[in-house]
């Protein structure tokens, strides 16, 4: 009787214990699933960051390239650099050594001068030197009525029209 | 940054000859006459003079080295407005890499509307156009002389070009007449002192003086610096007779008309010679 009663216990636990494994498998595919494709989202999670972030970079460069180009239109009007009626352009006044004395009136004198003199004003380089010596630039200098130069600036003449 | 680049970008392209860049190519460089503009100010009318004006520039250097340069100045203004300057220029620095003497002759005559710049070396003529005088187109405006004065003033030729900017630590306190504050915020300008009524050469001149103090530490001066400035100006002739401005930066630079004379001065000196060229100067520069 206890021996028929050892088997018995014995057989269900053995059912007791194939049920457990049974019920555990399916838990662990799912659990190995679900971290499979968590695992997939979130890699492309970080692709599609990685993207955003190339879309903004190009964005910020592109934009860069705009507002610079606007800006370089926008520089044509810039109040250092001026348009005469005749269409040339010229430099902003630049000082001279008496150029804080003050005058009553005044009048603009047009020089040809050497292109060597922008040279001082540090519109060109020294090293240019050699190579303009026999070159002039228009340059118009202010003058007080006691014959002291205040200022100068300097022109470049209007674009010759097309043949 | 940005109009340092521009300011580069634009002489690169002088420095280069942009296409349209007119370049002449002579031998050596040297400074040459294309044009001079009529004094900025009015046209003064019924208040003829003639005078000699002379200007000199005295420098003491910190080794007792001293530099005087003198310049002298002939001026005639007829009763019509006409005026005749025959005019040496100084102080170009830079400008002209050997000290050259810049002389000229403007006659500018509102009443022709036209501007003469004589060459004496070429004896060439540059013409060019100037605003008519509103007598000269019938009207007849009120003068715009101060109280007192006598002068019949007209309208402004043309207006004065902004003054040049100061340089840091140089220039402080360019302004086109005078009178106005110090273009330098850093600096301390007082208000003009007058100094009553004095003759000189014959005219009555009324003076003012303006200080203006650079203080300690503004250009890395260990005590303050004082500019000063003392003008003499005519109220019956609308000129200025004498003035003094010292800096001890750049020294002193003293002018003073002479041989002051009321008279009409001759027709002939407002007339370009019969032996000159005369050259338009507009179409010359479109050239």
């Amino acid at each position: 009787m206890d021996e028929q009663r050892n088997r018995l216990i014995g057989a269900l636990r053995d059912i007791a214990r194939e049920d457990a494994a049974a019920s555990l498998q399916p838990g662990a595919a799912l659990l190995a699933e679900f971290r499979a494709g968590y695992r997939a989202r979130r890699l492309s999670g970080v692709a599609r960051a990685i993207g955003l972030a190339i879309a903004a970079t190009l964005v910020v460069l592109i934009g860069t390239s705009l507002w610079l180009a606007a800006r370089r239109l926008a520089n044509i009007s810039d109040p250092r650099l001026t348009s005469t009626p005749l269409g040339e352009v010229t430099t902003a006044f630049l000082q001279l050594p008496y150029g804080a004395v003050p005058y009553t009136t005044a009048q603009i004198v047009r020089l040809d001068v050497p292109r060597a003199s922008m040279i001082p004003f540090g519109l060109i380089t020294a090293d240019a030197a050699p190579y303009i010596e026999t070159q002039t630039v228009v340059a118009e200098v202010l003058v007080g009525e006691d014959g002291l130069a205040r200022a100068v600036r300097f022109v470049r003449p209007a674009q010759a029209p097309a043949p | 940054m940005k109009q340092t680049l521009l300011l580069a970008a634009w002489a690169m392209a002088l420095a280069t000859g942009a296409a349209a860049q007119e370049t002449r190519s002579r031998g050596p460089a040297a400074i040459d006459f294309v044009a001079v503009e009529p004094p900025f100010g009015p046209v003064i009318r019924d208040s003829p003079y003639s005078g000699e004006a002379t200007t000199t520039v005295t420098q003491v250097l910190a080794d007792g080295t001293r530099i005087e340069r003198v310049t002298v100045t002939r001026v005639y203004r007829d009763g019509a407005g006409r005026v005749r300057r025959e005019q040496t220029v100084i102080g170009l620095g830079g400008l002209v890499p050997r000290e050259e003497e810049l002389s000229f002759v403007l006659i500018v005559d509102p009443v022709a509307a036209v501007s003469y710049t004589l060459d004496p070396k070429a004896r060439t003529a540059r013409r060019a156009g100037v605003p008519a005088i509103a007598g000269n187109r019938g009207g007849s405006p009120p003068p715009r002389s101060a109280p007192g004065a006598r002068a019949n003033i007209m309208d402004p030729l043309a207006p004065p070009p902004p003054p040049p900017p100061p340089p840091p630590g140089i220039g402080e306190g360019v302004n086109a007449r005078g009178r106005g504050q110090s273009p330098n915020p850093g600096n301390v300008a007082n208000a003009p002192q007058p100094l009553g009524t004095r003759q000189i050469e014959g005219l009555e001149a009324v003076g003012t003086r303006r200080v203006e103090v650079i203080p300690v530490g503004r250009i890395g001066n260990d005590r303050p610096i004082e500019i000063t400035d003392e003008r003499w100006e005519s109220p019956a002739l609308s000129i200025l007779v004498q003035s003094r401005h010292s800096d001890p930066r750049t020294g002193i630079v003293e002018y003073r008309l002479a041989s002051v004379s009321r008279a009409e001065p001759s027709h002939d000196l407002f007339v370009v010679p019969s032996d000159y060229t005369i050259i338009e100067a507009r179409n010359e520069e479109r050239r």
